[in-house]
């Protein structure tokens, strides 16, 4: 054989294998890989470099117990192939979710900040489960690539964000987006999510309930371009419409389990919050913030945050509505301690010297052992020297 | 000839990367028009704009291992909407308020890191401190890179006729931050405003 041609021979070998390779794919069986030789093995490969670079990332959330929950939760929906998928928490507040083709699952935290409860969870995660188990990632490769090289455009379009090098959240994003699935991927993943939950055991008429919220936080803004979730799936009032017709043709019984979910979720709720609001995106948080008030806990954190949102607009009433909002987060109850200290510092920039003072003087009262009082003194001194 | 501006313009890249570190002497050096420092080991001075685009023009910035193992940024005379990193084309991105008190700063500080794409990014010890002659805060911070490296650091700053004068020190936790830290505690306690 002339030596000069034995690279273009490979080369051709390879092309035809991966045309062997195209077509229908079965269903991904609990315990199976892909065989070695197939381009489906080669991008697995790829995303377990990726998967190394995410437990390692700044971002994930390393807490055994809330990781324990959300993979306990993601066994009991897809029993079968609870060795397979592995769930990952990143602390990122915006609502997201993505499945690699070789079985880790990402979740963001700020889907669970908007999850109602357990059984909306559930459902989410059967979707996932259904793109890992109908092996839509390689389907949609192939189909992407004109079913030659579908191993390829992984390679390359995973290698321009950094793949196995980085965890940052946006090669984390842009990964989610290369692995996007097609809108009758997304109608099969939902189908096989509902199916998942429902055998389960959780409530059929959660499933549309957080796409029917999501509508309203996407219509809150213009700027659709903020969520990489709608950036990457179809239009959610389709969902909408299925999932809600299948809960009614649906007589199943289902547990909603919004205490248990609240329990391994609560304690987070506090920073997830923060992150929520350092996003700047006033709208969209006021949305979610209305979203939790509706559902009646935790009244003084979530009233608290309203004023720091109200604190942050550009409006000219701002402070005065964020007097209102941490006078209503007092009164309830359960707020913070450094509600008091935020009341303070509208009150002195509303000129209201007197109840800034009394507000600095009830944080400390309220949190004796606060980092900042040292600070919180010098600004009761201040204004001392000011009302004297 | 063609050797010689084949090796002239080699020569000149080789400059030009250069060129983005300056060196510190360990001197007072003046930090905008605002205040002075008197470091007491020399830094190197990275030029902002230059490669560095996260640091805004006006800001002094200095590292002695590199920026990505620590680094000290002088801020002088922040004004409102004034950015404490650059991010172009981001429209939501925190900036000054001239009513912003030091519990405010902190935050900002914290909020401006967590929309550089750290996770974690917390404050503590907020307390009063000398500015030079200013009546100014200081505070630590904490926080992981996108890549999981740990961070630590600390922050000393001054409101004056609603502007901000900051300087940030933050360094990776093992080893970095630490070696430096005294000296910056020396920078710190430097600060002389100008007359």
């Amino acid at each position: 054989m002339n030596k000069g041609r034995l690279p273009l021979a490979i080369t051709l070998s390879f092309l035809l294998s991966a045309c062997v390779t195209t077509g229908e794919v079965a269903d991904l069986q609990p315990g199976e890989e892909p065989p070695i030789e197939s381009d489906e093995a080669g991008i697995w490969m790829q995303s377990k470099k990726f998967e190394r670079s995410i437990k390692t990332a700044g971002h994930r959330l390393r807490d055994p117990q809330l990781e324990t929950y959300v993979n306990e939760v993601m066994c009991r929906v897809a029993p079968d192939y609870c060795s397979d998928v592995r769930v990952y928490l990143l602390e990122v507040p915006n609502f997201n979710a993505f499945m690699s083709p070789n079985g880790f699952m990402a979740v963001w935290s700020g889907l669970l900040l908007r999850a109602e409860n357990e059984a909306q969870l559930a459902f989410i995660l059967g979707h996932e489960v259904g793109h890992f188990l109908r092996r839509h990632s390689i389907q949609r490769l192939r189909d992407r690539r004109n079913k030659l090289d579908a191993l390829a455009f992984f390679q390359i379009a995973t290698a321009g964000v950094g793949v196995g090098i980085v965890g940052s959240i946006a090669a984390i994003a842009t990964y989610g987006t290369i692995l996007s699935f097609s809108r009758d991927n997304e109608r099969e993943a939902d189908d096989i999510g509902f199916d998942l939950a429902v055998a389960a055991g959780y409530d059929p008429r959660e499933a549309a309930k957080i796409w029917q919220y999501l509508i309203k936080e996407r219509d809150a803004t213009e700027k659709k371009e903020q969520s990489v979730f709608f950036a990457t799936h179809p239009a959610p009032e389709e969902r909408v419409e299925t999932l809600a017709k299948a809960a009614e043709a649906s007589q199943a019984q289902g547990e909603v389990a919004a205490q248990r979910f609240l329990e391994n979720t609560e304690r987070f709720r506090d920073g997830w919050l923060r992150d929520e609001l350092r996003k700047d995106v006033t709208d969209q948080t006021q949305v979610l913030l209305d979203h939790l008030a509706e559902q009646g806990r935790n009244l003084g954190q979530i009233h608290y945050y309203q004023g720091e949102l109200a604190r942050m607009s550009d409006r000219e009433d701002g402070e005065r509505r964020a007097a209102e909002a941490y006078e209503m987060a007092l009164a309830a109850g359960d707020a913070p301690g450094i509600t008091h200290r935020a009341l303070g510092l509208v009150h002195w920039n509303l000129g209201n010297l007197g109840r800034a003072r009394q507000a600095f003087r009830d944080y400390l009262a309220a949190e004796p052992n606060a980092d900042d009082r040292e600070i919180i003194k010098s600004y009761i001194l201040e204004l001392e020297g000011k009302l004297s | 000839m063609r050797r010689h501006s084949a090796l002239f313009a080699i020569l000149l890249l080789a400059l030009a990367g250069c060129a983005q570190y300056s060196l510190v002497k360990s001197e007072p050096q003046d930090i905008g028009d605002a205040y002075s420092v008197d470091p007491q080991m020399t830094w190197n001075k990275w030029a902002t704009g230059n490669g560095q685009t996260w640091i805004p023009d006006t800001a002094v910035a200095w590292t002695a291992d590199g920026p990505d193992l620590e680094s000290v940024i002088f801020y002088a005379s922040l004004e409102k909407d004034a950015r404490l990193f650059k991010a172009p084309g981001k429209q939501d991105f925190p900036s000054f308020d001239p009513g912003m008190r030091a519990s405010d700063v902190a935050e900002f500080v914290a909020a401006s890191f967590a929309a550089r794409g750290n996770a974690n990014v917390e404050t503590e010890g907020l307390r009063p401190a000398a500015f030079g002659a200013l009546d100014g805060f200081r505070f630590e911070f904490s926080m992981a890179t996108e890549h999981g490296l740990e961070v630590d650091g600390m922050a000393l700053g001054a409101l004056e006729d609603g502007k901000l004068h900051l300087i940030l020190y933050n360094g990776a936790r093992l080893h970095y931050f630490p070696e430096y830290k005294d000296e910056v505690e020396r920078i710190f306690g430097s600060v002389d405003q100008q007359t």
